[in-house]
């Protein structure tokens, strides 16, 4: 078996699939639906016990289509997709795109767990709720925070959860009308800035130093004042470049009475080597469906984990668990919680796969996580900047970088004209999914952000890295080629401007009929 | 068919050269049309931006208007482009040269103005292109202190063939000029002239999600919705010169100048295009008096070019709280972490507006930005 890094010539199905609405044929069927006998004999038929008032007057619209049709329908979908599994997702950086391992979807899917209800009592799901106080203990022992909230279903609802709090802290201390301002960066996760300014705060932005790529002290000092409520911040930042004045920074905001709240989204780098309690951090929230293995799930299935030290633990979600000794129980009715931000306890499948994925690691499991992560960035780095002709790392030159890089293709685009987005497009010619170039406003001009995590191997970034450099060659050699892009893809380049339209986007079913007159 | 309407200033640049500060003043004029028969760099230049774009326009329809001779009929024929000439040029050109090809090309209705020149060329396009046609510079000149030319001239090619394939929208650039021969004798003569619209160079992605935003428009208008909203009865705002801070106006429904100072009190217009004496009369008689300001030009400048009614005198009696600057974010991300300067021609003044501002970019939304 050769071990020479080969740059795939790949080429993605294109099946020319109609959507399945338009598949349907009436009368066919996939399954055929009965009641059970003895079920109806005891409580009735189904058209009986439901009132009136919640009857459908017509028959739902649904396809209708037996089984083959169905499966090759989504068989051949599924051929048309670039998952996580199937391609080097290096390039999603600030997501962590990490293997999930699959024996944590056996858990998940198990009809032990899958089939539990949220209300069922509480005696009766013990092992349940034991793996989401089991999960909360280790998180503390992470984070160094005192308590956790598994509710807010993703990182932004974590991170308005903690601007929440701090509203109700400062309204409980009498300064509730007076601190109105909260302070973040502008290489910090965008949520940081955007779930705050929800909850009511004006929204102060610390900018990067150009010779260090993070915000001066100096900055921060000259914006803190008894209106800071707090500071809402993310390190490393996306930059992967790790302030080290961070310590300095949250006494700064301590002094004028603000609280300080961390971003850990993307823990990657961070597990068993720094700690938010030890930062002076008063909140936190952490991803599972990033840097804890569990799927993103299309925006969907996802948990931000909300820390709190023990002086706003009475602040977070309801309802929390407890145990006494002997069983697990929900406290619901403490009135000093901001309430619920999701319902239930969050999306608590995420929380089991994470559970999971942490015992089969253990602490020292956990730190060559971030070891590896950290090595595979550096390895990455490296050799992008070795051998990829046209990209460059801007800020802390010569610097070590923790889990991700923020490349640019401005040099490139300069001289050749092929540049961020075009290479994006390119790279599908390869088999890759594309990558993500930063959030906005770019300050890195034709940006670039990978994250090769401790799940990619030396020969997937070799891989990767030589994608890149086959594109930077045809930039210099055949531009045109890549500013065309893709060539091997069933949807060729298309004008991105009609995006610019909200008019013009049509993001369901029933605004395509709508806007195209269909009934 | 696509119809690119070019001027090339066959002088620009040449000031740089003999060791002037710039090529437009009259007494040069006459070693400046030997000069420019001989100078090789506007042409060199041009020829660099449309070599680029012959190639990426190949197979499409399109015709290039020029002048004749050195203004561009020359090089349309070396690139073997279709051209059409529009205005006949003498052999030596003039800044009204110029102008007359950029009147010409405004009756031609073209899609796209590309010039070659710096910021004189730009002043001559300035007053007969107004804000008809979208405008392109080729960075040819000694002093390109306007928003309105490309980087550099493979830069231009590559913003002229996204302006054709329609995948660039415009925006207002500041036109200005500096006279920095006077600047040293401590003299300042610098000034504003107006807007001219160029495509709009922020790389795709940024522009589709600053589309979702309403673009950098929208944030202006966001700016000062938030500063209308947060007016304070009685006090006295000075309005700076430049199309953010006219949103406020707009907002306000106050005529204002673009160029100029205007003042404003308890929502009404309290004076218009002010001078500095204007101002100091008004500053030493208020106690709450606020200035709205905005970043001028390229170059990130806050004071001292385009604003000088609002001198060091005027400053030094408003405290530095109550200079409020505002800035679409983009502005701030050009600077590409370059300081804002100032230039109030007082080292006093300039060193009490020097440290970490707030800067205004959007509804209750600041960026921290340090002022050298």
């Amino acid at each position: 078996m050769s071990n020479e890094i080969r740059v795939r010539n790949f080429h993605e199905a294109k099946w020319d699939e109609p959507i399945i609405l338009e598949m349907s044929t009436p009368g066919e069927r996939g399954i055929i639906l009965q009641a059970d006998p003895q079920i109806t004999k005891i409580v009735g038929s189904a058209a009986e016990i439901l009132p009136d008032s919640i009857k459908r007057k017509n028959a739902p619209n649904l396809p209708e289509l037996a089984q083959p049709q169905v499966l090759r329908h989504f068989l051949r979908l599924s051929q048309e997709t670039l998952g996580q599994e199937l391609n080097i997702d290096i390039g999603l950086g600030t997501c962590t795109m990490k293997y999930s391992p699959k024996i944590n979807e056996q858990f998940v899917r198990s009809e032990k767990f899958a089939e539990l209800h949220p209300e069922q009592d509480p005696s009766t799901v013990q092992g349940c709720l034991e793996i989401i106080y089991g999960m909360q203990q280790i998180m503390k022992a992470i984070s160094g925070m005192d308590a956790f909230s598994f509710q807010p279903g993703g990182g932004a609802q974590a991170v308005y959860s903690n601007a929440s709090i701090l509203k109700r802290y400062f309204k409980d201390k009498g300064e509730g009308d007076t601190r109105t301002e909260i302070i973040t960066t502008i290489l910090s996760h965008p949520v940081n800035a955007a779930s705050p300014h929800t909850v009511g705060y004006k929204v102060i932005t610390l900018m990067p130093e150009p010779e260090t790529g993070y915000p001066s002290v100096e900055s921060l000092k000259a914006v803190v004042s008894e209106q800071t409520a707090g500071l809402f911040i993310t390190n490393p930042e996306d930059t992967g470049i790790f302030n080290p004045n961070i310590k300095e920074m949250i006494d700064i905001v301590h002094e004028v009475g603000g609280l300080c709240v961390a971003d850990i989204a993307d823990s990657n780098g961070l597990y068993g080597i720094s700690r938010a309690k030890e930062a002076g951090f008063d909140l936190c929230h952490f991803n599972l469906h990033k840097s804890f293995s569990s799927p993103h799930g299309s925006m969907g299935p996802c948990c931000g984990a909300q820390g709190a030290r023990e002086y706003l633990e009475k602040y977070l979600p309801n309802p929390r668990i407890e145990y006494d000794g002997e069983k697990y129980f929900w406290k619901e009715d403490d009135e000093n919680s901001i309430g619920k931000v999701r319902k239930y306890y969050g999306v608590i499948a995420t929380v089991l796969r994470a559970y999971s994925w942490v015992l089969a690691l253990g602490p020292k499991g956990l730190k060559e996580v971030s070891e590896v992560s950290i090595l595979n960035n550096n390895y990455l780095m490296k050799k992008m900047l070795s051998d990829v002709k046209g990209i460059s790392a801007p800020w802390g030159k010569e610097k070590y970088r923790m889990e991700q890089v923020r490349y640019s293709f401005e040099q490139m685009k300069e001289e050749t004209g092929v540049g961020t987005d075009d290479i994006d497009r390119r790279v599908v010619d390869y088999g890759l999914q594309g990558f993500f170039q930063s959030h906005h406003p770019w300050l890195i001009p034709e940006p670039f952000t990978p994250e090769p995590n401790e799940t990619y191997s030396k020969k997937d970034i070799d891989e990767y890295v030589a994608i890149f450099q086959r594109i930077s060659e045809e930039a210099y050699s055949d531009p045109k080629l890549v500013i065309d892009a893709p060539h091997r893809a069933p949807i060729s380049k298309i004008d991105v401007n009609p995006y610019e339209k909200p008019e013009d986007i049509i993001v369901s079913w029933r605004v395509y009929k709508k806007k195209k007159g269909l009934k | 068919m696509f119809r690119i309407g070019l001027i090339i200033n066959p002088a620009a640049g040449i000031g740089g050269k003999l060791g002037w500060k710039g090529s437009d003043h009259p007494e040069f004029y006459p070693i400046k049309a030997q000069e420019a028969i001989l100078q090789k760099e506007p042409q060199r230049k041009t020829e660099e931006t449309f070599q680029i774009v012959k190639e990426g326009l190949e197979g499409e329809d399109f015709l290039v208007l020029t002048g004749s001779g050195t203004m561009g009929e020359d090089l349309c024929q070396k690139l073997d482009i279709a051209y059409q000439i529009v205005y006949v040029a003498p052999m030596c050109t003039q800044a009204s040269d110029t102008a007359l090809t950029a009147k010409r090309l405004v009756e031609e209705e073209v899609d796209l103005i590309v010039f070659a020149g710096g910021d004189g060329t730009a002043r001559d396009l300035l007053d007969e292109v107004t804000d008809q046609v979208v405008v392109l510079g080729i960075p040819a000149g000694v002093k390109m202190h306007s928003s309105v030319f490309a980087v550099n001239p493979s830069n231009a090619a590559r913003m002229i063939l996204d302006f054709v394939h329609g995948a660039l929208r415009d925006r207002l650039a500041e036109v200005m000029d500096i006279n920095e021969d006077l600047l040293k004798d401590d003299v300042l003569e610098a000034r504003l002239y107006g807007y001219l619209r160029v495509p709009d160079d922020i790389t795709c992605v940024q522009r589709t999600k600053v589309g979702r935003q309403g673009g950098e428009q929208e944030k202006a208008k966001q700016i000062a919705q938030y500063i209308a909203d947060n007016l304070i009865d009685d006090a006295i705002y000075i309005i700076a010169p430049g199309s953010t801070t006219g949103e406020i106006m707009k907002i306000l429904g106050l005529d204002y100048t673009l160029l100029g100072v205007d003042v404003v009190q308890c929502g009404e217009l309290l004076a218009k295009d002010v001078n500095e004496s204007d101002l100091l009369r008004i500053v030493e008689s208020v106690q709450a008096i606020y200035v709205i300001i905005t970043i001028i030009g390229g170059q990130g400048f806050l004071f001292g070019r385009g604003n000088q009614q609002i001198s060091a005198k005027v400053l030094g009696k408003i405290s530095k709280e109550n200079i409020k600057i505002i800035c679409t974010p983009q502005k701030i991300v050009d600077l590409r972490g370059r300081p804002i300067r100032v230039d109030t021609g007082s080292k006093k003044v300039d060193e009490m507006l020097r440290g970490y501002h707030r800067i205004i970019v959007g509804y209750d939304e600041d960026y921290v930005y340090q002022v050298k």
